[in-house]
């Protein structure tokens, strides 16, 4: 299979200004060195807390914001130094669906108007033909046509969200970003969305990175998951891997915190202490350490890099330290 | 059975705006039995807060009023009751836990002079006993360093502790219901997850009632002993919370249990109901779930079904279900 996607070490710090003279007193280190890669035709699930970097990771990798270090590569090419009219021809390929429909829509703009401007910048169509095109994708994204004369606020945060999917595929994309698209919405709407995204994906072949915090969400889109907490990827597995066998203790953490809806299956939720530290003044060593209810001595101190455990499942962890787990496996 | 709590009969609630009237809740029934913990489930614009802030009369009027009904709390009708004794059960017999910690804290006090204030509204101590008092319900909630935290602002701490603030508080004087809207929609996960189980634990061992209110089915089959469905300002369903999970008789709730994704089965495509919550201005006539059920027939579209008793303790508001005296 061929990479789509590729982010090679990304690192993205945001200064914060502060004191006197309004100079750069600390960093907020939103992404610190990840690599991702997102074959064709697969979904990417990245979950992780509210703060952890998710967002940022998706605006990255589309050249939203541009990366400290690192680079981004698109079929090859790397995407972070182009500028220009070789940006917005790379673009096209690559796009993005918003988490709240209500804000990413504007409210002045037909959805014709809307939905069509992605083939006007791109010079892609002209006149009727743009709105030939919008009629097409509207049905595909289960909408009429006539929706098309309307303006956002007739709409239901599902619709709305299904305008921001059209708007999305109109330019024929390779690869797209869902910033969690349906936290926004309710459940009975929510599963609406998630089966239309996923009958998208078997239909064209596109590429998705879908960024969650709901982990059942995620188990339900992807093919491979990556969690990430406060800047760094944690573990990184195919789903059936990930949520049969989680490795980090962040990632069982957070598998055992989720409420199931099934009652008899009750226990006890709370199985983590204290909140995620700020990402301005990361813990040393592992990230995870303060919270972590199997910190070893090394934790507190050393970093631990993301290894191969086991096949195809990555886990940055000191319990996992290359040789050491190799002894405990085969004892 | 003893008397109930708190009982909720033929409820409704409009709200009069310059778009129209709109029936946030029609005929709503709900009970609470002492030491129990109800849970209150729907989508958005349900009702679900609206029933909760008319336990209290936190309704605003205008635009909104309580059209009828009566709600007994303790054989007494807060309906009818003076500002006086209102002023003495809120807060004190009925407390409330919002869903965002920091709207309703006061940023401009510290959490001690906060909780003080609650203590010795409601309660004939001093200063120096209140403070106690504060100490150990943060305690209780497991909140590290609890001295500290009390000369605190708001905006110090994190979601988490604000939300276990807000439950020390609202438990610091011995309330005989809880009413908890929401209560850790805005925290992450594993926040949520600690929180949860502190409640659980204090609420179990205080022995406190809930109205426990959330649209996360999850939340509601860990922590509550029986479940209200409720849509579009109609109860739809109740029932133990076992019997509601494993056997849903309302086609709503049925719908709503298999369009969550699910961790342990492989669910694919999801189940969808299809179409849109209908607004509450001009609702639907009938059952307001009929434009989007699968199992409508004739009466759905006309007549309003009324909650029915299919098993003990399992209430169904759908013409599926007719009463003994309908039935031909």
């Amino acid at each position: 299979m061929n990479p789509v996607i590729e982010a090679i070490d990304l690192v993205k710090y945001f200064p914060i200004y502060g004191g006197l003279f309004g100079r750069k007193v600390e960093y907020l280190k939103a992404v610190d060195s990840i690599n991702l890669t997102i074959y064709q035709g697969e979904t990417l699930g990245l979950v992780g807390e509210s703060g952890c970097g998710k967002t940022t990771v998706g605006y990255l990798i589309l050249n939203l914001l541009r990366p400290d270090r690192g680079k981004v590569l698109h079929n090859g090419v790397d995407i972070t130094t182009l500028q220009g009219n070789e940006l917005q021809r790379v673009r096209r390929n690559l796009q993005i669906v918003f988490q709240d429909p209500q804000s990413s829509l504007d409210p002045r703009m037909l959805i014709k108007k809307t939905v069509g401007y992605p083939l006007e910048v791109n010079r892609l169509a002209r006149g009727n033909e743009v709105v030939t095109r919008v009629k097409n994708i509207l049905g595909e994204v289960g909408l009429d046509e006539d929706h098309m004369y309307r303006y956002p606020h007739e709409f239901s945060g599902g619709q709305r969200q299904r305008i921001g999917i059209a708007r999305a595929l109109i330019t024929g994309p390779e690869f797209i970003v869902f910033d969690e698209p349906t936290s926004a919405l309710d459940v009975s709407v929510q599963a609406q969305i998630l089966n239309l995204i996923k009958e998208l994906q078997r239909r064209h072949g596109y590429s998705y990175l879908f960024i969650s915090h709901n982990l059942s969400v995620i188990k339900h889109v992807s093919h491979r998951i990556a969690v990430m907490y406060l800047g760094k990827i944690v573990e990184s597995a195919s789903r059936l891997s990930l949520f049969d066998r989680p490795l980090h203790p962040y990632t069982r953490a957070l598998l055992t915190s989720l409420p199931k809806p099934d009652p008899r299956k009750r226990h006890t939720l709370g199985v983590l202490s204290g909140d995620v530290p700020s990402p301005v003044n990361v813990p040393s060593g592992c990230r995870f350490h303060p919270r972590c209810p199997q910190r070893m001595e090394e934790c507190v101190h050393l970093a631990p890099s993301l290894a191969e455990a086991e096949a195809d499942h990555w886990v940055a962890c000191h319990h996992y330290g290359f040789t050491d787990y190799q002894e405990r496996r085969s004892q | 059975m003893a008397d109930p709590l708190l009982s909720i009969k033929n409820l409704s609630v409009q709200f009069f705006t310059y778009q129209g009237v709109v029936r946030a809740l029609e005929e709503v029934d709900l009970t609470i039995q002492k030491g129990e913990v109800l849970g209150l489930v729907g989508e958005t614009g349900c009702g679900k807060s609206v029933m909760a802030r008319s336990v209290l009369r936190l309704i605003p009027d205008p635009p909104g009023k309580i059209t009828q009904g009566e709600i007994l709390f303790k054989g007494e009708d807060i309906l009818k009751v003076n500002r006086k004794r209102l002023r003495e059960i809120r807060g004190n017999e009925i407390s409330m836990i919002f869903q965002e910690p920091m709207s309703s804290l006061n940023p401009v006090f510290t959490v001690g002079d906060q909780m003080e204030e609650v203590i010795t509204l409601h309660q004939e101590v001093d200063r120096g006993r209140a403070k106690e008092i504060c100490i150990e319900m943060l305690q209780q909630v497991k909140m590290p360093d609890p001295e500290r935290v009390l000369s605190k602002y708001p905006h110090e701490l994190s979601g988490g502790m604000r939300q276990r603030v807000m439950i020390a508080m609202e438990l610091s004087c011995r309330p005989d219901l809880l009413i908890a809207d929401e209560p850790t929609t805005a925290l992450d996960v594993t926040v949520q997850g600690q929180v949860l189980t502190i409640l659980d634990d204090l609420v179990r061992r205080i022995g406190v009632s809930v109205l426990f209110i959330s649209h996360d089915l999850g939340v509601i089959a860990q922590l509550c002993d029986r479940v209200s469905v409720m849509y579009a300002g109609q109860m739809v369903e109740t029932a133990l919370v076992g019997e509601l999970f494993a056997d849903p008789r309302h086609p709503y709730t049925h719908g709503l249990l298999q369009a969550i994704p699910s961790i342990d089965e492989e669910r694919d495509p999801l189940m969808v109901i299809p179409g849109i919550v209908p607004r509450l201005i001009e609702p639907p006539e009938g059952c307001r779930f009929y434009p989007r059920c699968t199992k409508r027939f004739n009466p759905c579209d006309k007549i309003v079904p009324k909650l029915v008793q299919v098993n003990p303790g399992h209430h169904v508001a759908c013409h599926l279900y007719p009463r003994e005296s309908e039935k031909s």
